[in-house]
């Protein structure tokens, strides 16, 4: 009863919080806030400050003097900087949390479903002494389904793809539960690092991790093309040989070939996945397919290579980099219907 | 779909079609452009030939969902090279419904057979109400304990009035320390002082007439045997409870303002004395001559149970030392009730009769019993009352030395002397002390903080 009280005071909020983006959906009022998940710290007499959070701090990513440092708190869909982490939630809630309320805003935070113990515990931590009442926890592929609007509570087999900065989630759902899931630390982060690691070995050049995703955005591709190099484009970085910056082109194609390797580790754990799958469920998936959510899915013909390595059709859920987001903060508006899904580690 | 739709840029003709005509037209369209059987697609999309079909015939409820429905969409138009969003928007745009959320509804466990909450409530309320309703309805029929109790009749009343215009003050600790201190003994003769003022009342007055000395020991018997068996006559008391205090009362105007002490125990302690009666029945038999025939009719035995106490008193106070208060107020009912018996006759003729009846007869019982609710005064067993007209200690021992009483007595306390030869009496206060011997004031016995010992308690040495 109070708490219901304290409800209608607080915005409560669900946050998605993502290696690269964390997004924020308050309750009522939708997704407000989507931001990469960087901070930047000052060093000031010793004291560190928090200098910037999200967009800001991503755009010193890489370019930062020896007193500041802009880091990505996140790695691998969990906190690898427990400090840094609680400073960038509390910065998102202070950014979307009504200031006329004064009662501290219900959250619920998405973890990964293959986080450990540890992990979630940390999580939940950070955003408790960010300012939450109340931490629940909700598993990811399970906000991605409810988010691209799956029939999850339906005793039928859905299978979704959740490929996000960090990790590449991997679930069948059904009866609003998950049958099976599966969680391989491979996802943009690491496609970025592929992308760099080729450019260096073939091309003695050294990008950033900013420009390696402005490559996979623009001319990343799961396969190469049919015919010809594809797009291409100029890439910057410094020269390893002579240690001066350079300019050169690459094509798709060659993209497509760094990233081969991160593409096929989250095709094996689709296949993986589909192997663990009771018959039953299989059956169901291989009438509706798989379903991609999460900012890998949008890598050009990823649904085509999965749709040929599994045989079966491959949808990509609308808005799909938003589609954890959605289902969490579906779950807040819900919160009476949807509870079951929700992790509280209060009792 | 018209020819139209069917070239090279269908994207462009979609736009410009009429907003109804499907996108399912504009995919079918697009793929015979290209000149494609549908099971090439299905083969090339593995998206199931019923699920393409549906989607080009329009017919959407036969796609597993609406996300699948999207998905399809969009894998079909990318494949065609049809421009993918728009041609998803305009899917959207067309399917109604397609924004609304799957509905999620999580299997529950199946209720067991526990009673529904809501049941329980209901059931709860019904049984408040219930209650309340019960409790209601006595309270509102007068089914209190102090309805119970019979208005007191209004000749009677007036009485009490008078009473009340007599001793205003009387009626104080000492009237209700009596009654609460009900030891076997005293309570007994309290208990035998009352029921005289109820429908005993002529009974007792016919035993004062003749206090026996004999008597007195069935006093103690009759109180004693009070505890064992309250039961038997317990009835016919009750009724003349109502009556007691009314009783009592005539007496009061013309004795002292002690005469209102008993009068105020009596209403207290109706019921209690009521019981009492009865079991003095038995008791009496055993020793004193008078019981045995009372025993049929309780009340009468009560009152030769009163009678001997104002002679032979010594043996209660010896009996029950504790309760020295509830002895007093026995004294001054007896006080009262030896003032009060020449008047007594006044309140009805018929209990004169019965007055002079027992007086006349040792048989007490036998005139009691037929005595109705003839107001009499209480039986005044001792011939001397000590009363403190202030503080005042005073120590009685008998012939032994044995101390029969002693208390630091407050004003307006009253001791009745039991009726024993050779107590003495000592006092602190000499002068604060109002002895009554047969009713006449004697004149102080010293004066006021002076110390007396040894006097001698027996009407004749205090006699002038």
């Amino acid at each position: 009863m109070f708490s219901r009280l304290l409800g209608f005071l607080s915005a409560d909020m669900a946050i998605d919080l993502g290696t690269a983006n964390t997004l924020v959906y308050v309750k009522g009022r939708g997704i407000v806030l989507n931001e990469p998940s960087v901070v930047a710290i000052a060093d000031v007499k010793g004291k560190k400050q928090v200098l910037a959070v999200g967009d800001e701090a991503k755009m010193m990513l890489g370019r930062t003097p020896g007193n500041i440092q802009a880091i990505r708190p996140l790695r691998d869909g969990v906190i690898a900087d427990f400090e840094v982490a609680e400073e960038m939630i509390k910065h998102f809630i202070r950014k979307v949390h009504n200031r006329r309320s004064f009662a501290s805003p219900q959250v619920i935070v998405c973890v990964p479903s293959g986080s450990t113990a540890v992990e979630r515990r940390a999580i939940q931590e950070s955003a408790e002494s960010a300012g939450a009442r109340r931490v629940f926890l909700i598993e990811e592929p399970m906000a991605a389904a409810i988010g691209a609007n799956l029939p999850v509570t339906e005793p039928t087999g859905s299978m979704v793809v959740d490929i996000g900065g960090g990790t590449t989630e991997v679930a069948v759902l059904s009866l609003g539960g998950i049958v099976y899931s599966r969680s391989v630390r491979v996802g943009g982060d690491k496609m970025d690092e592929a992308i760099i690691a080729y450019i260096r070995r073939n091309h003695n050049l050294l990008v950033g991790e900013g420009s390696a995703e402005r490559i996979k955005k623009k001319i990343g591709s799961a396969c190469p093309p049919e015919e010809g190099d594809g797009e291409i484009m100029e890439i910057k970085g410094r020269d390893l040989m002579n240690g001066v910056p350079k300019e050169l082109n690459i094509s798709e194609r060659q993209i497509a070939e760094s990233l081969a390797e991160p593409v096929g580790a989250i095709i094996e754990a689709v296949k993986v996945a589909l192997e663990q799958t009771p018959p039953e469920l299989a059956a169901d998936i291989v009438d509706k397919g798989i379903v991609l959510t999460g900012g890998g899915g949008m890598l050009r013909n990823l649904d085509y290579v999965l749709r040929h390595a599994t045989g079966l059709p491959v949808s990509i859920a609308d808005e799909a980099l938003s589609c954890v987001a959605l289902g969490t903060g579906r779950c807040l508006e819900e919160m009476r219907t949807l509870k079951n899904v929700l992790i509280s580690m209060y009792n | 779909m018209t020819a139209s739709a069917e070239k090279q840029q269908p994207h462009l003709v979609v736009d410009s079609e009429r907003p109804g005509a499907g996108v399912g037209a504009i995919l079918r369209g697009a793929r015979l452009a290209r000149d494609e059987d549908l099971r090439e697609v299905a083969s090339a999309l593995r998206i199931r030939l019923p699920y393409l079909q549906a989607l080009e015939d329009g017919d959407v409820s036969a796609l597993p969902g609406v996300t699948y429905g999207i998905g399809f969409v969009r894998a079909y138009a990318a494949y065609l090279d049809l421009n993918v969003e728009e041609t998803v928007a305009r899917f959207k745009s067309e399917v109604s419904g397609i924004h609304r959320r799957t509905q999620l509804s999580f299997p529950e466990p199946l209720p067991g057979n526990r009673v529904p909450g809501g049941a329980l409530l209901l059931i709860v309320l019904i049984l408040a109400g219930a209650v309340y309703g019960g409790w209601l309805y006595t309270s509102s029929q007068n089914m209190s304990f102090t309805e119970a109790v019979e208005q007191v009749p209004q000749r009677l009343m007036a009485l009490l009035k008078q009473e009340d215009e007599v001793a205003p003050t009387t009626a104080d600790s000492q009237a209700t320390d009596p009654a609460a201190a009900v030891n076997p003994t005293v309570g007994g003769q309290q208990a035998a002082e009352e029921p005289t003022a109820d429908a005993a009342a002529p009974s007792e007055t016919a035993a004062v007439a003749e206090p026996t000395a004999d008597a007195a020991p069935a006093m103690d018997e009759t109180a004693t045997g009070s505890d064992a068996d309250p039961v038997p006559a317990t009835e016919t008391a009750t009724a003349p409870a109502v009556s007691a205090p009314t009783e009592s009362a005539p007496e009061t105007p013309s004795a002292d303002a002690q005469v209102a002490e008993p009068a105020a125990t009596i209403p207290e302690e109706a019921p209690a004395t009521e019981t009492q009666p009865s079991e003095t029945a038995p008791a009496p038999e055993a020793t004193t001559e008078a019981t045995p025939e009372p025993s049929a009719e309780p009340e009468s035995a009560i009152t030769v149970e009163e009678l001997p106490n104002p002679p032979a008193a010594p043996e209660p106070p010896t009996a029950s030392p504790p309760s020295t208060e509830a002895e007093m107020t026995d004294q001054a009912a007896a006080t009262t009730a030896s003032t009060a018996e020449p008047e007594a006759p006044v309140s009805s003729s018929a209990a004169e009769e019965q007055v002079a009846e027992a007086t006349t007869t040792d048989d007490v019982a036998a005139p009691a019993t037929t005595a109705p609710e003839v107001a009499a005064e209480p039986s005044t067993p001792s011939r001397i009352i000590v009363q403190a007209t202030s503080d005042s200690w005073i120590q009685v021992t008998d012939a032994g030395g044995s101390v029969v009483y002693e208390q630091l007595m407050l004003t307006g306390d009253i001791y009745r002397v039991p009726d024993r030869d050779g107590l003495k009496l000592t006092t602190g206060n000499a002068g604060a002390l109002k002895i009554v011997v047969d009713g006449t004031t004697i004149p102080p016995i010293g004066e006021s903080g002076e110390v007396r010992r040894d006097i001698a308690l027996t009407p004749d040495a205090l006699k002038p």
